[in-house]
């Protein structure tokens, strides 16, 4: 018992700075890649975004930088509440109102991201390419099989996070005053 | 306990399931199934009321004191 209780205090140490990583990454990359735009498309950073270079100018760019901002932001917030979780079974305090909560808010971000990420994509093809002369300016909608999996699984996590949100209020109302 | 909670002769008295109260009060049913049997560390007196209001009962018709001998 005691030695599980050790594996989750180190594994959740070990989430915690990985998850402190990834914030600290995610405000770099994100402005990485809408400075060196092509560099990263060539990497695999957004790309399906087509566009064209010769009219690709400065204002693209920033309005880019902005919508993709959205969900970089959200991504942010998922990770900093999936850390605070983290913290919690670090500290020991498995299964209780602080983790839960904090587990059903980053399973909540999740969902907003991969909602959100949609349509992101289709302000994204408009952001790249309204300087490209009328006529070639684009409009991308798309929904793919990853985007439907992805949705159904930050549903299954929420659920999930909700029930044990809900089953420690229950214990822990169960345990003191009714 | 020398409190003693009579929950479940009012709840027959009045002829009323524990699931009927439980969602009439906003508790789980789990919960007045420890009220029911004293295992509980206490009562809000917003359930006590709630539950007063639902059956029609006073206060002390739900729980009773009664004198332990040393």
């Amino acid at each position: 018992m005691n030695e599980n209780y050790q594996k989750v205090q180190h594994l959740s140490k070990m989430m915690k700075n990985v998850c402190t990583m990834i914030m600290v990454a995610i405000p770099i990359a994100h402005l990485l890649i809408w400075t060196n735009f092509e560099k990263a498309q060539s990497w695999g950073f957004y790309h399906r975004t087509s566009y064209d270079a010769n009219y690709l100018l400065t204002s693209n760019l920033m309005a880019g930088f902005f919508v993709t901002g959205l969900l970089a932001f959200i991504a942010f917030i998922a990770i900093f509440e999936l850390r605070k979780f983290f913290i919690h079974n670090c500290e020991g305090d498995t299964f209780t109102i602080e983790s839960a909560t904090a587990l059903s808010r980053f399973s909540k971000s999740f969902v907003l991201y991969t909602i959100f990420s949609i349509p992101v994509e289709t302000l994204l093809s408009i952001a790249m390419s309204f300087n490209n002369p009328v006529g070639e300016r684009t409009l991308t909608l798309s929904f793919q099989t990853y985007n439907f999996t992805l949705i159904f699984l930050s549903f299954v996590l929420f659920t999930i996070s909700w029930v044990i949100k809900e089953s420690v209020n229950i214990a822990s109302e169960n345990a003191q005053i009714i | 306990m020398s409190i003693i909670v009579n929950l479940d002769v009012m709840l027959a008295r009045r002829k009323v399931k524990s699931k009927d109260l439980a969602q009439a009060v906003g508790i789980t049913v789990q919960n007045i199934s420890l009220l029911k049997s004293g295992k509980v560390k206490g009562i809000r007196f917003a359930t006590l009321e709630a539950i007063c209001k639902y059956l029609d009962c006073e206060p002390g018709d739900i729980l009773e004191y009664v004198k332990e001998d040393k």
